[in-house]
């Protein structure tokens, strides 16, 4: 049997415990995310909904369910893939520890994975075919950006937030109308059942690629602070007014570079609304690519992916690479207006 | 000193300009291991505030709101500038999970939405924001307490 060669990659940057096994050719053999388990009947004990604790106590479980699973031994590893930035410098630590640890005692080289570039893989995986030249949109909680690639690895950046994500506006908005907190997926809901009849500011949209949403949440509260709304309505409004900011700055890029294919990813790229506004011919011929649901929002099968890329490419990253919380994405040329 | 015999000092933001002095007069006076607390409605501008102080910290990097990634550190500055959101978090516990105070004697540590935890022993400055009567306008209420935040202030308020 001609065997594939596989690693194993752990992700821990922020809200989620994730290990996986991913083959060279990126297909995920198993994915593991601790929120997706009941983790409190499986490992016992309270743990919290958001903190670096959570990560210690579930580390190893995740770890052993997705070796099992893929029904591998650490002797069949090529590599250990881990990310190492950017996120929260306490749950950063906790995957890094495992990694280097699992690396040395099992003799296996240890690839050090940007967690952002670990995104933009998430749409390749699983035989997925992506066409270069691509423009990619990165939309989650706790980024926003648009990246061109003239070819795989290839970036660069066009545009980033100025302030806040667009998640985070959907969830701050979602609050402030009295849904539970994450709520971005129930603003998308309601708004199908509204009007857009609030005037709200569309912050940068003539101004190139980068992207403010801070505007738009005072906007929505100010609002809300002169009288009585309704809800459904401002869930429209808004989700009109944010689809119609990403959408503006995408047709600009894809006019500008020409791309032969639009890839959208990060946890917002799982909104049914956002999918079927880029994929309204909108954007031209050019083919627009969404991960699979489950590749969306933080996951170790990306990070394995974007991991085997590196280290066919570049090769294993030295022991002592460090924790980066701030690591930005590795730029191949910079954009004509941040030099 | 018990909270009612502190009284805050209230000023009118006009503009983001006005923001942004605020903001710069406290980057003359701030020291490592100063911390500010951060209070107030969504959108009232505590990132804002705390964008026009990295920038005059002499921070290169964009400053964006922590709020997903709840603690970010800055160190291209004249101090470093420890960046907590408190935002997402629901209890002490929770909080205290997070590991921010491990900062608190080498950066200037900025906290927004404090009142999400109970336990911040003093000396800090509080900073309350609200809405005010017009899009741009901005009310904000700072209280000193302890150390010598009283004495410190009065140069730049
Ligand atoms: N005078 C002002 N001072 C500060 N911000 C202002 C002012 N006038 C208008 N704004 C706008 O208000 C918004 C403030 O948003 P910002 O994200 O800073 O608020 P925040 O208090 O940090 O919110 P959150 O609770 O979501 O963290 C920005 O879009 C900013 O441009
Ligand atoms: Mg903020």
């Amino acid at each position: 049997m001609d065997k594939k060669r596989i690693l194993l990659a752990i992700e821990s940057s922020c809200d989620e415990t994730a290990a996986a096994i991913v083959q060279e050719d990126f297909t995920v053999i198993s994915s593991v995310v601790s929120s997706q388990i009941a983790l409190h009947a499986k490992w016992g004990g309270v743990v919290p909904g958001i903190a670096s604790k959570q990560h210690v106590v579930a580390m190893n479980g995740v770890i052993k369910e997705c070796m099992e699973k893929a029904d591998a031994a650490p002797e069949d590893l090529s590599a250990v893939a881990v990310t190492v930035g950017p996120g929260l410098p306490g749950s950063l630590a906790t995957g890094i520890s495992a990694a280097k640890a699992l690396s040395l005692a099992w003799s296996k080289p240890f690839v050090a994975v940007n967690h952002l570039e670990g995104h933009l893989f998430s749409a390749e995986l699983d035989g997925a075919k992506v066409d270069f030249p691509a423009v990619y949109l990165l939309v989650s909680g706790g980024h926003c950006m648009i990246v061109y690639a003239a070819e795989r690895g290839m970036y660069k950046l066009l545009g980033t937030t100025l302030d806040d994500s667009v998640g985070e506006a959907y969830d701050k908005v979602a609050r402030e109308l009295g849904f539970e907190y994450p709520g971005g997926p129930i603003i998308d809901k309601l708004s199908l059942q509204g009007k857009d009849r609030y005037a709200l500011p569309r912050p940068m949209l003539d101004r190139g690629y980068d992207f403010s949403f801070s505007g738009l949440k005072s906007a929505v509260r100010r609002e809300m602070d002169k009288g009585d709304i309704v809800k459904e309505d401002m869930a429209t409004s808004f989700v009109v007014a944010s689809m119609d900011v990403l959408s503006t700055k995408l047709r600009k890029a894809v006019r500008e570079y020409e791309p032969r294919s639009v890839i959208v990813v990060g946890g917002v790229s799982k909104s049914p609304i956002l999918r079927s506004k880029l994929t309204d011919g909108s954007l031209g011929k050019v083919q627009v690519i969404f991960p699979s649901l489950k590749y969306s929002t933080d996951n170790a099968a990306m990070i394995g992916a974007a991991g085997w890329w590196q280290f066919k490419t570049r090769g294993a990253s030295p022991d002592h690479v460090p924790m980066m919380p701030t690591l930005s994405l590795p730029l191949a040329e910079r954009a004509a207006d941040d030099l | 000193m018990p909270e009612k015999d502190r009284k805050p000092i209230v000023k009118t933001l006009s503009s983001l300009e006005d923001t942004a002095r605020l903001a710069s007069g406290f980057s003359r006076i701030l020291e490592t291991g100063d911390v500010l607390l951060f209070t107030g409605e969504i959108g009232t501008g505590k990132t804002t505030f705390i964008q026009a102080l990295a920038r005059d910290l002499g921070i290169r990097e964009r400053v964006t709101s922590p709020t997903f990634v709840i603690h970010t550190i800055r160190d291209s500055g004249r101090i470093p500038l420890s960046h907590v959101d408190l935002y997402r978090l629901n209890n002490d516990d929770e909080v205290e999970c997070i590991g921010f105070e491990e900062y608190y004697d080498t950066a200037v540590t900025v906290i927004e939405w404090a009142d999400r935890y109970s336990r911040f022993e003093p000396p800090y400055v509080e900073l309350h924001f609200e809405y005010g009567s017009r899009e741009e306008e901005r009310i904000v209420s700072i209280l000193p307490n302890g150390g010598d935040w009283n004495e410190r202030l009065k140069d730049i308020l």
